[in-house]
């Protein structure tokens, strides 16, 4: 089947070089960071996490995303989704892989990363994280390829694979829930030792991860001429708003028991964040940014006739996954670690090489993503 | 129907199987020019080793790590031999014996072997 | 559903919540204790519990000897920037060490001066609940929060754990800035975690911690927190104490007389 991904246009072509070279830019740059080790970014010892782990919690909520068209579909056998699902599944794959290749790029001593499994330890969070990641991982890839590959012989998919689909579902929630539990579980960061963590990481996934999916559905639309249908893209967006109006109610949520108890340490992130203490503020722009970018997306959203004009879906579907991105992938992370233990402001950059790596490992999760999909929309088309 | 054989096509074939051949024996084609097998012992020998000669030749790293766990994971720090000798788990016993980490390095050399022991412990 | 009923499906429940985070290991298993037993002497019951007393009030402004001592028989690199920095005993100012403590009307001389840090050795510490490898254990014997650095894959979850700010990560080869090697010891790799082990490679020799035996003052003062005749416990019987943060209910081993 993989053999279908080697047939494409001078823009297919053209779009995996671009990627190739960017990859190649990313292993330099990890080889470099390997030699030299983690000095290389702009982490410390204080801010101990940086944009990897940012990148990577952010990835695990598009990861999980996938649920929102594969338990209409296959639970409540909703039809209309009956095209966009394998997009679904395949963009949890890609996802999920970058999530590894992310805390790979993170750890000290990649060559070490097996002790995880050697010396299982179930007291600790990172433990699950890495057990039900790379259970997602097969079964998401298990029940994709099996029921693509059915479909191109023209059979319908074997008994075995409706187990394995149904487990995914339960499946994805946990691995949000698991990521979550890695923050929220630790004494000492009031940012994170929240309650209500969990729930709105699955909020902004939901939230971002249909709006994902509704630009890589018009982006194939446009591309490859495959339709997901109308329908579908409707009920996506519907999704994605609800989930969106959960994830700022939530975030309220955060705002009223911080501000309103007027405990120092439950106040000093978000304020940080969104405010500045003690006069440093270094995401203060981004996070209103963020919060302007989020309100406006989710108003273009609650209005149905600007919901269904494609053009601002388009616009609103990126707002939401920039405006959560900032939220998960750049506030979420450093807020939690400033102010430190010690109650000091510690600001934290990426560097250059930092970023290239980063890169480089979007562009292998888009790579996949390009070539799973690119399989998936050959044998969606053969008959037409 | 079956395509015959042309002699060109015959004569490429046997030079890659004879290239093949080449390729996979060349490693048995250079005995006797091999380095020899170094046979280290240790540099004042007064004492028996905490094992016998054999078993540290084919074991020592076993040992060693049974002893690193010990010592590092377990509070036991001292190895108790059968006949009732006692020593510190310790690389530094080893080398109270056995010289300097020269000593190791000569065989691990030969066995393309490169434990990482001494980027850590440079006591010796 | 009559009242008893439902009290019953309520503790049935909770208790097989309970048991099954105990038996996983996922809840640390004082998590399920009365207040009351967290509170009382030596959690940990069976053998010692090393622990240490620092007396502020001895402790003399400006002087760095312990520090000194500690990084050099350890081998502790001195980058000399904040970014790589690595430290395992340090001093800062009342307000970061102990920042939970009140802040209004403190005495001049308690905002001024600067307050040792190191690892508290918690009875109850969050890093080795989070560490995916047990890389970083509580010694059952003698209550030490240990580094096997050996295991360690340098993920730094222990370092988001640890509400001390007591860990360091060996973000570059640390043999470049180590000013003079102690040969006793051994150096760290680029990639792992490290922090202070209470000394325990001199522990092992019967020798008290590089720390408090240099102190010219006598400011610190260690022992075994489970015996109750020993020097630390007769400090904490007659002193008031703090410990850090000690509503986290991570049980410090390290005390301080203000």
């Amino acid at each position: 089947m993989i053999e279908k991904a080697l047939k494409g246009n001078r823009s297919y072509w053209g779009w995996i070089v671009i990627l190739l070279v960017i990859i190649s830019a990313g292993v330099y740059s990890y080889i470099n960071q390997l030699t030299t080790g983690l000095t290389l970014t702009g982490m410390s010892r204080d801010v101990s996490w940086g944009v990897y782990i940012a990148q990577f919690t952010f990835l695990v909520g598009v990861a999980a995303s996938a649920v929102m068209v594969v338990l209409p579909y296959y639970l409540h056998d909703y039809k209309a989704f009956g095209k966009i699902v394998i997009i679904g599944e395949f963009l949890a794959v890609a996802a999920t892989i970058m999530c590894v290749l992310f805390i790979l790029a993170d750890l000290g001593r990649p060559d070490r990363v097996l002790n995880v499994m050697l010396y299982p330890t179930p007291n600790s969070m990172l433990f699950w994280d890495a057990t039900v990641l790379n259970g997602y991982l097969l079964l998401n890839i298990v029940s994709g390829w099996t029921v693509l590959g059915a479909e191109r012989k023209g059979v319908p998919p074997p008994k075995w694979v409706k187990p394995v689909i149904y487990l995914s579902i339960p499946w994805a929630f946990s691995i949000h829930t698991v990521t979550a539990f890695l923050y929220a579980g630790l004494p000492g960061r009031h940012l994170w030792l929240t309650a209500v963590l969990a729930p709105r990481f699955l909020a902004s996934a939901f939230a971002a991860g249909p709006a994902i999916l509704i630009l890589v559905s018009m982006i194939l639309k446009k591309t490859t001429g495959f339709d997901a249908g109308k329908q579908a893209i409707n009920k996506l967006s519907v999704i994605a708003t609800y989930a969106a109006i959960l994830n700022f109610f939530l975030l309220g949520m955060e705002f009223f028991t911080a501000f309103y108890s007027n405990i120092p340490g439950h106040m000093h992130g978000l304020q940080y964040l969104f405010f500045g203490l003690h006069g440093e503020g270094q995401l203060v722009p981004w996070m209103w940014f963020s919060i302007i970018v989020g309100f406006s997306s989710l108003l273009v959203l609650l209005i149905p006739r600007l919901r269904k004009s494609s053009p601002w879906l388009i616009a609103a579907c990126i707002g939401i996954v920039v405006s959560i991105w900032i939220d998960k992938g750049v506030g979420l992370i450093i807020g939690g670690f400033v102010p430190s233990p010690l109650e000091e402001i510690v600001g934290y950059t990426p560097n250059l090489n930092e970023i290239f790596i980063t890169l480089g490992i979007w562009s292998i999760g888009l790579l996949i993503l390009t070539v799973l999909l690119k399989v998936a929309v050959a044998v969606k088309m053969q008959d037409e | 129907m079956r395509r015959v054989m042309k002699i060109r096509e015959r004569i490429l074939i046997f030079c890659g199987l004879a290239l093949f051949l080449f390729v996979v024996s060349y490693a048995f084609l250079q005995e006797g020019k091999a380095k020899k097998i170094p046979t280290p012992v240790a540099e004042s020998a007064s004492e028996q080793c905490v094992e016998s000669r054999e078993y540290m030749r084919a074991n020592h790293m076993l040992l060693l790590d049974d002893w690193r766990h010990g010592a590092v994971r377990e509070g036991e720090r001292i190895h108790v031999t059968p006949d009732g000798r006692k020593f510190e788990k310790n690389l530094s016993t080893c080398f109270q014996c056995h010289g300097s980490r020269g000593f190791c390095v000569r065989c691990h050399t030969y066995a393309s072997a490169k434990p990482n022991c001494f980027s850590c412990h440079h006591e010796m | 559903m009559n009242d008893n009923r439902r009290e019953f499906i309520r503790k049935t429940g909770l208790g097989v919540l309970a048991g099954l985070g105990a038996a996983t290991g996922i809840f640390s298993k004082s998590s399920f204790e009365t207040a009351e037993a967290q509170t009382t002497h030596g959690a940990s019951t069976s053998g010692k519990r090393w622990g240490m007393v620092i007396d502020t009030r001895k402790c003399r402004e400006g002087c760095t000897k312990c520090i000194d001592a500690c990084h050099e028989v350890h081998n502790v690199p001195d980058f000399g920037n904040a970014k790589d920095e690595i430290k395992w005993i340090w001093k800062s100012p009342y307000e970061n060490v102990f920042p939970g403590e009140s802040k209004q009307f403190v005495s001049e001389e308690t905002r001024e001066k600067s307050y040792l840090a190191l690892c508290n050795h918690c009875d109850n510490p969050p890093c080795v609940r989070a560490c995916p490898t047990r890389a970083t254990f509580k010694r059952s014997w003698d209550g030490i929060v240990a580094m096997d650095y050996h295991r360690c894959i340098g993920c730094r979850f222990c370092m988001a754990a640890c509400p001390y700010g007591s860990r360091s990560f060996n973000w570059r080869d640390p043999r470049e800035a180590i000013e003079k090697r102690d040969q006793a010891y051994p150096t760290r790799e680029r990639g792992v975690v490290e922090k202070c082990n209470f000394c325990s490679e001199r522990l092992a020799q019967n020798l008290n911690p590089a720390c408090v035996e240099t102190c010219p003052e006598g400011a610190l003062t260690f022992g075994d927190l489970n015996d109750p005749e020993s020097e630390v416990r007769m400090l904490l019987e007659k002193n008031h104490t703090l410990q850090r943060k000690s509503e986290l209910g991570t049980r410090p081993s390290v005390f301080y007389i203000i």
